[in-house]
């Protein structure tokens, strides 16, 4: 069937227009310009991340020193001599 | 752009292979000219990770069909949302084939329209035997299969294709 009815002869070979190249072209441009600009926007995502996360860790120290301190420690307290 | 030389002669060899390709899967120059223009930034882009596994003829070939079944796919996805009914596949192709001559112009529009409705890879058997006219092997390795695998998945086409018209 297919070759009654579908074959080589009943298409001809459609030539390719000029401009078509140019625009490729300008495509591909396109397209690592926006690869580029995305590689650029990751490492600044991937440097914001890096710094917030070290501000939490330095903060997160910060406080339990801090709660450390705070907290009752009775032998502190015992620097006198019963026998006094 | 890196690999301008190497890109320009890519493109002087296989243009007019992946626009004719093209434009007999979707079977209108704008789409085929986007279409054309989609695969040659994927030959771009991919061209170095290309071994030498298999020709570049063959490679060029399974980058062109899968874009333009993925455009196919796209295309039917919208038409669907669009409808919000059951679409059949290229219920309403925008039919302009430069390629097809004029006095088989109406037989093969039907022919066409019937063949798009077949399963993709039926579809792309009959199209790379009927239309483009390549060998059994050659379109064995473009598919990936075995040609006994690929006689009997032409024969089933062509079944199909009878039963459809």
């Amino acid at each position: 069937m297919e070759k009654q009815l579908l074959h080589k002869e009943q298409f001809s070979s459609v030539e390719i227009p000029d401009f078509l190249l140019d625009k490729i072209k300008n495509k591909i441009e396109q397209e690592e310009k926006k690869s580029s600009m995305q590689t650029k926007l990751l490492l600044a995502a991937a440097i914001i991340t890096l710094f917030v996360n070290i501000g939490i860790i330095g903060q997160q120290k910060l406080q339990s020193n801090t709660e450390v301190e705070a907290e009752f420690n009775p032998y502190t307290t015992l620097n006198y001599s019963y026998y006094e | 752009m890196k690999n301008k030389p190497q890109f320009n002669v890519i493109y002087k060899d296989y243009a007019k292979l992946v626009y004719n390709l093209s434009l007999h899967y979707l079977h209108n120059t704008e789409d085929a000219q986007e279409a054309t223009q989609d695969v040659f930034v994927k030959i771009y882009q991919k061209i170095e990770g290309f071994n030498n596994k298999s020709s570049l003829k063959t490679w060029i070939y399974r980058i062109t069909i899968n874009h333009c079944l993925d455009v196919i796919k796209s295309k039917n996805r919208k038409l669907r949302v669009l409808f919000s009914r059951e679409y059949e596949d290229n219920d309403k192709i925008d039919f302009d084939h430069p390629g097809i001559k004029i006095e088989t112009k109406e037989a093969v529009e039907k022919i066409m329209g019937e063949l798009n409705k077949l399963p993709e890879n039926q579809k792309t058997a009959l199209i790379l035997k009927g239309i483009e006219g390549l060998s059994q092997k050659e379109i064995a390795s473009i598919l990936k299969i075995k040609e006994k695998a690929l006689e009997s998945l032409l024969s089933r086409a062509r079944k199909n294709l009878k039963k459809r018209l």
